[in-house]
């Protein structure tokens, strides 16, 4: 899983979001570093319906906008549940090599 | 349902700015048709949105976005090579998956140039050693096959469309059936009535017989007088007949309930100017060979049979208080002397409506429907 498309799944962990929602969720989640164009969004999108993780919650018509509502699917939530699980037994150990690393490099 | 955030163009409370909207849409073509329909409306206020409320047009960066996620759209949908060969040469039915795809390959501009593709990608070589420019045998030969490759272009390109989208698109039976799938409706068929298609009919007749007289006048040939008064003596016999048989029959039409008259729709347009092209190239051909072999004439003789009867039922259609006939009809009364027959439905497309019961198939509608 890409980290645009972790944080994508991470954005509707919350609640359902639409376009202009999740965009401005990950701008927040990623602390500014990652601002997701229309095409690429649509193209995660478009990949995570297909595979199950993410499906439409419905529309609504605000300030004469369509709004499209994303949902996180039982699979989608699944995913997001493992992939931080795995990032977090990632940092753990890069935490034990940098620690060792730096305890050598103190010593 | 959550309360969406406010976005900027929203708190302005203005409407989004047409001119930035046509520029997304420019864009936006990148998408493949069918994304567009149905998710284009979505798109575009999402891309207004993010580019604020002062935005008139859509900056660069915005725009490679959409172009890049547009054709990464239409790569991820496309067949694999196997399956689009087998489909392209051979019209191999195209898995489910790769319905949508099919659907606007076969709505598309080019289709029937496309479904012809072995043929098409001969013409490159046939540039090579034909040498057309050259204005001999070999430029002769390499016009005539383009102009067999133009055929299916010009001769039912809507019953081309028709069939491929019944053969592709169409569920078998046994298919789950929900709401939205496309299946087979009886609908009733579309003609052009005979004032607009005996209009455009009359006007590429004239065409063809004023090409003709161009290898003649500039390669001083003369044409036989007698050929010329055979053929002009024909044509005015079949004028004849043709009100004969127009003032007889032509209140004897039935009624068309299965039937949707208009005029002469683009597309057709299209095939007269298409047919006009191809003539304009035969008589180039024609008058700047060294071997000329008379092409040109042969559309001109026939011009010269068909134009006085055309110019006769035009004449009669539209000084008849009677309701517009078909085309069809027309050609039906004058050429083969006898009443049109009914129109029956033809089968096309549909979304299914709302609600299907769920556990629901798409049944068998025909015997000559494709089984699964």
């Amino acid at each position: 899983m890409t980290e645009r498309a972790y944080l994508v799944l991470l954005s509707l962990v919350e609640q359902p979001r639409h376009g202009y929602g999740i965009v401005g969720a990950v701008l927040e989640l990623s602390n500014g570093a990652t601002k997701l164009g229309p095409g690429t969004l649509y193209g995660l999108l478009d990949r995570m319906v297909d595979a199950g993780l993410v499906e439409a919650g419905g529309d609504e018509v605000v300030d004469g906008r369509l709004r499209r509502y994303y949902r996180l699917t039982d699979d989608g939530s699944a995913a997001v549940v493992g992939e931080t699980a795995r990032l977090r037994a990632l940092t753990h150990r890069a935490g034990s090599v940098l620690g060792s690393s730096l305890a050598f490099a103190g010593a | 349902m959550p309360t969406p955030a406010a976005s900027p163009a929203g708190r302005a409370g203005a409407v989004a700015d047409r001119r930035i909207e046509r520029s997304i849409q420019l864009w936006m073509h990148a998408y493949p048709r069918r994304w567009r329909a149905s998710r284009g409306e979505e798109l575009v206020d999402l891309v207004v949105d993010l580019a604020g409320p002062d935005a008139r047009r859509l900056g660069g960066h915005p725009a490679f976005d959409l172009l890049r996620g547009g054709w990464a759209t239409r790569w991820r949908e496309h067949p694999p090579l196997h399956t689009w060969l087998l489909y392209r040469i051979l019209d191999r039915r195209i898995p489910v998956r790769y319905r949508s795809w099919a659907l606007d390959d076969i709505d598309g501009l080019w289709y029937p140039l496309r479904h012809d593709m072995s043929n098409v990608v001969l013409i490159p070589l046939l540039l090579l050693f034909l040498r057309p420019w050259t204005f001999g045998t070999g430029g002769l030969l390499f016009w005539l096959f383009n102009v067999l490759v133009l055929a299916p272009m010009l001769i039912r390109p809507g019953r081309r469309r028709r069939d491929a989208r019944l053969k592709h698109v169409m569920p078998l039976a046994g298919e789950p059936l929900v709401e939205g799938t496309l299946l087979a409706w009886d609908v009733p068929v579309a003609r052009a009535s005979a004032r607009s298609a005996l209009a455009w009919v009359v006007l590429l007749l004239g065409f063809t017989l004023a090409l003709s007289a161009v290898p003649p006048i500039v390669g001083h040939r003369s044409v036989p007088v007698p050929v010329l008064l055979v053929g002009l003596g024909f044509g005015a016999l079949g004028a004849a007949v043709v009100r004969q048989r127009m003032r007889r029959l032509l209140g004897q039409c039935p009624d068309q309930p299965h039937r949707i008259l208009g005029p002469v729709c683009a597309a057709e347009k299209g095939q007269v100017l298409l047919w006009a092209m191809l003539l304009s190239v035969l008589t180039w051909q024609d008058a700047s060979s060294q071997y000329p072999l008379g092409f040109s004439l042969l559309p001109g003789a026939v011009a010269l049979l068909l134009l006085p009867g055309a110019l006769v039922a035009l004449a009669v259609t539209r000084g008849t208080d009677a309701a517009d006939p078909a085309g069809r009809d027309v050609w039906s009364i004058a050429v083969r002397g006898r009443v049109p027959a009914v129109d029956r439905p033809v089968p096309e497309l549909r979304p299914q409506p709302g609600p299907v019961v769920e556990g629901s198939l798409v049944q068998l509608r025909r015997p000559e429907d494709p089984r699964p």
